[in-house]
């Protein structure tokens, strides 16, 4: 097995694909129909839909921002997209590569806002080499790691925003590498390497506890 | 407290690293937004939906009433294109050589016998040849005048009058040529047109007429 054939679809709960004319219930329904049902007008489709999603959405942006505060503007801004763009939902995509994609972009516009230095070090071209992960912050968070015995998702937090991001979009969002690409802008094997370096990195962060 | 991952780092692959990670994660990540982010959400989704079932209605109405109001639009929207077609386009497409003759009336006339009279081509000042009559039926400036009396006056007058008119001068045509024969001496003649006369005026005194003639 492989990293790019763990499809995290796999764990979600049953989302059972809907045959034509069959009567189900609203927790029966994939999140596309809910969502359609919601844009057609059922409010009880939308509390199901962010019920499903609202901790995946928050912990991805408390992850990355760190900040509660910062962490509950980025999900209600999300949110707020999602309910305004309501009428236009069609259904191109999936809906949780829809919400990622809003949510993705709505965390660049506020690394970009707090003119963050570590997102400006997003450049593909250095991402391939291993030894970006012995930068001075990487080391430090290992120490830090290390010393105050964090827990994963402390490290993941640590982790460079790239290989964060990608990881979180995994972890959290449940999306294949295609849908996470596709969200990032970027190809595949650039996810896929990003996901290995994160993976890397938390490997040697925790070797010495593992048992 | 440290989190360890519980799989070999010597043989620890990208997937069971991932697996590991995943697991820890799961066992770790619990937050959730809070309650009032939650209502402030919903609060705007439930106002979306509000103001689209608003509109929803509005449209709704319309949906409602248009197959109701379409067929009486129709009937007023055929009505009115008649009437438009009617009064602006049908003299437009009429020119003065398809124009209708309004009025055709039969005249009795005891010189040229039955007679078409075009009132239309009486009144107007265009020349004979632009009315859609042959020449040989249009009446002359006296019949026209005839006409145009005759028209004026109830038919019933009309009719009786001409006749009377016409027999007249018939017994007076008669009359003169029974005179004619009983000057000339054609007695034979002139019996057979006494007879004549008087099986067609009986009340007519023409004895009296031709007793000067013969004495």
């Amino acid at each position: 097995m492989t990293l790019e054939s763990i499809s995290l679809h796999s764990l979600l709960p049953n989302r059972a694909v809907l045959a034509k004319g069959r009567v189900t219930s609203i927790q029966d329904q994939t999140d596309e129909d809910l969502m359609k049902a919601y844009r057609d007008g059922s409010m009880a489709a939308f509390e199901h839909l962010y019920g499903r999603h609202k901790g995946g959405v928050y912990r991805y942006f408390l992850r990355s921002t760190k900040e509660q505060a910062d962490a509950e503007e980025l999900f209600q801004d999300v949110w707020i997209k999602v309910v305004n763009a309501r009428e236009d939902y069609t259904c191109s995509a999936k809906f949780t590569t829809y919400l990622y994609r809003i949510a993705h972009n709505r965390l660049i516009d506020f690394y970009r806002h707090k003119g963050s230095a570590q997102y400006a070090l997003r450049d593909d071209s250095s991402e391939g080499d291993f030894e970006q992960f012995s930068d001075e912050e990487s080391l430090e968070s290992i120490l830090q790691i290390e010393q105050q015995a964090m827990q994963v998702k402390e490290a993941i937090s640590l982790l460079p925003a790239l290989q964060r991001d990608a990881l979180l979009l995994q972890l959290e969002g449940l999306l294949s590498l295609e849908d996470i690409a596709t969200i990032c802008d970027t190809t595949r094997e650039t996810i896929k390497s990003r996901l290995r370096y994160a993976l890397a990195k938390l490997k040697q962060q925790f070797e010495g506890e593992l048992l | 407290m440290k989190s360890p991952i519980n799989v070999s780092s010597e043989t620890m692959k990208d997937d069971n690293i991932f697996k590991a990670v995943q697991e820890q994660y799961r066992q770790e990540s619990h937050e959730q937004p809070s309650d009032r982010l939650e209502q402030v959400i919903f609060s705007a989704a439930q106002q979306s939906v509000g103001l689209s079932r608003v509109q929803q209605q509005k449209n709704g109405w319309v949906e409602r009433w248009l197959p109701t109001l379409k067929f009486p639009a129709i009937l007023a929207g055929a009505s009115m294109m008649t009437l438009v077609v009617a009064q602006l386009i049908l003299p437009l497409v009429q020119g003065p050589m398809g124009k209708s003759v309004n009025i055709e009336r039969i005249v009795a006339s005891p010189s040229a016998g039955v007679e078409y009279v075009d009132m239309d081509s009486l009144n107007s000042p265009l020349s004979e040849s632009a009315i859609s009559v042959p020449p040989s039926r249009v009446a002359s400036g006296e019949r026209k005048a005839k006409a145009i009396e005759l028209f004026d006056m109830p038919e019933s007058e009309v009719s009786q009058s001409q006749f009377e008119k016409a027999s007249e001068k018939e017994l007076e045509r008669r009359v003169l040529e029974i005179k004619q024969l009983a000057q000339a001496g054609d007695f034979l003649s002139m019996n057979q047109k006494i007879a004549e006369l008087q099986q067609r005026y009986p009340d007519f005194p023409i004895f009296e007429e031709i007793r000067p003639l013969l004495k």
